[in-house]
């Protein structure tokens, strides 16, 4: 580390405001104060990697799409097949935003709409309009250069990091590369995105979907009718993997069925019934027609899942759908610090990215993308399109049961006599190692 | 896949264009010299062209390009508004004539045509 001349190192730090002391109890205002925002937009994300986009977002060279945090704006570039790059979305002359929203630099250009400067894909300028009126000085290509941050790819996303010194994406994804890498997400392609705003702040929404905990009360179709203890919640995924870098992912599943005296086969039918019509996200056409397929036939009650296993692998070897072997050592279910979320399930995943909206504390962009390995025939799909935002109301059943927790609890935090919120340790784990990690960034 | 021929007028050179590709792109890949300022952003209607023959074959424009053509038809008036398009956003589906000053053959023979 460099040690500076300046006394700054030497003043002692100010305690971060409302810091978790007690990782069962997490202060309320961490979902509302300003001040605590502000201590995000400062020292989180100017310094953590975040998912910028997805890869299949830019296929070719010159594609860009913008990406925003707080008041920062992004271009996310695909330079050639190999090469990503990320620039500050601003003109060196008088700081226009260069792009918006997603497009394509053609002819190699990146052009600014005002006085017509323009950047190479590599950011380095090409041209500037009438360079006589400026001093050498101004016309110093360093000076001139698009501000870059660095960027990462993995699981076929993009991340980006506005921090020159932050360490490789490689080191800050310790763990969780490796935990998920099994899951085939390079391999998976977009079905939908779509997108909610939401009134609550940015942890909030993400947390409801950190935890399998609230599934008993909050989503009857995925309980069954099971009542209280009789939803075994240690059978859904009560045993998490947690990593320094504040991700974590849920350890595979005992195979007890959590409803209470119910069949395995009936509950496995049900599970994916619902989850079909919930979400409209996993599981799809695909394997509602290999489990058709089954139903048809005289199989043992426990055996069933291996059964639909046996022939999902079967089809997908027929239709030249290039899945991944069963992961063994993760159910797949994990959270990326800081605000991505995953929830894999045989070739397909529902993924989160809840993002502040603008500065406003109480207000998040809650996105959430169906992607699915395609057959390999197939090809590459279109660019995929954002939908939305979707007002909750319009959403499948099990997205609104969760956001409409969320807006509640965001009405509850504000509350008086409510100082902090009381987390489960087991079942509520990857929300405590995240909360852990954002103090670990804001108290730098 | 079909390829659809483009031929520029006055100079009178042709162009193979992609599907989805459009007339712009091809013409960059191509190694014509087409006028524009902003590099196909939609923006600076420099590559805007005239179509002469081939109307069924010519994409819909979209809402950004109609607004843009809205622009440039009301300013110049001997343009009429379903034959002006910009290059930069139009796709064709079978083969077009167009007319547009200032595009320029590419010197060598480039070499996505010598493949043929």
């Amino acid at each position: 580390m460099t040690i500076h001349a300046e006394p700054r190192t030497a003043a002692p730090l100010a305690p971060t405001p409302f810091a978790i002391t007690d990782p069962s109890r997490v202060p309320a205002q961490r979902y509302f104060d300003p001040e605590f925002a502000r201590l995000e937009k400062d020292k989180l994300w100017p310094h953590a990697w975040q998912m910028a986009c997805r890869l299949d977002e830019i296929p070719r060279p010159g594609d860009f799409t913008e990406y925003q945090i707080n008041d920062q704006s992004v271009l996310v570039v695909r330079e050639n097949e190999d090469t990503v790059k990320a620039y500050f979305n601003a003109c060196r002359h008088r700081a226009t935003a260069l792009g918006n929203g997603t497009g394509s630099f053609h002819g190699g250009q990146i052009v600014c709409p005002y006085h017509g400067w323009r950047w190479n894909l590599d950011g380095s300028n090409s041209y500037v309009y009438a360079e006589r009126g400026f001093t050498p000085k101004c016309l110093d290509p360093d000076l001139l250069r698009l501000r870059e941050c660095q960027v990462g790819t993995l699981f076929g996303m993009v991340f980006i990091n506005m921090d020159p010194e932050a360490p490789p994406l490689a080191e800050a994804m310790a763990g969780i590369a490796e935990a998920l890498e099994p899951i085939g997400f390079d391999r998976m392609r977009v079905r939908w995105w779509r997108h909610v705003i939401l009134p609550a702040n940015w942890k909030m929404a993400q947390e409801a979907f950190m935890e399998a905990y609230h599934v008993m009360q909050a989503h009857p179709s995925l309980s069954m009718g099971a009542a209280d203890e009789d939803y075994n919640i240690d059978a859904l995924g009560g045993d998490f993997e947690c990593f320094p870098g504040g991700h974590a992912h849920a350890l595979p599943t005992t195979g007890e069925v959590p409803v209470a005296g119910m069949s395995m086969a009936d509950y496995f039918i049900q599970f994916n019934n619902a989850l079909y019509f919930g979400t409209d996200a996993y599981a799809t056409d695909r394997e509602m027609f290999i489990q058709q397929g089954l139903l048809e036939r005289d199989i043992d009650e426990d055996k069933f899942p291996m059964a639909f296993f046996g022939a999902l692998y079967e089809y997908a070897q027929g239709a030249g759908i290039p899945l991944p072997p069963p992961a063994t050592n993760t159910s797949g279910y994990a959270h990326i610090f800081p605000n991505i979320t995953v929830l894999p399930a045989y070739g397909n995943s529902i993924i989160y990215r809840v993002r502040p909206n603008g500065d406003d504390p109480e207000s998040c962009v809650f996105e959430v993308w169906a992607v699915q390995i395609p057959a390999e025939e197939d090809g590459e799909p279109d660019r995929p399109e954002l939908e939305g935002p979707i007002p909750i109301d319009e959403w499948p059943q099990i997205f609104k049961e969760d956001y409409q927790n969320i807006v509640a609890q965001q009405k509850g935090v504000h509350t008086q006599g409510l100082d902090d919120l009381l987390l489960s340790g087991q079942y509520e784990a990857m929300i405590v190692n995240s909360h852990r990690k954002i103090d670990e960034y804001l108290a730098r | 896949m079909a390829r659809a021929r483009v031929r520029v007028e006055p100079e009178g050179f042709e162009l193979e264009v992609r599907p989805g590709e459009t007339v712009f792109e091809a013409a960059l890949r191509a190694g014509v010299s087409w006028p524009t300022i902003c590099y196909g952003q939609a923006r600076c209607t420099a590559c805007a062209l005239r179509v002469v023959a081939g109307h069924q074959n010519l994409g819909p424009p979209g809402q950004v390009e109609q607004g843009v053509l809205r622009q440039i038809t009301g300013r110049r008036r001997q343009w009429s508004t379903r034959d002006t398009r910009l290059a930069c956003r139009l796709t064709v589906a079978g083969d077009v004539t167009v007319e547009k000053k200032g595009a320029k053959p590419a010197k060598a023979t480039p070499p996505e045509e010598s493949e043929e």
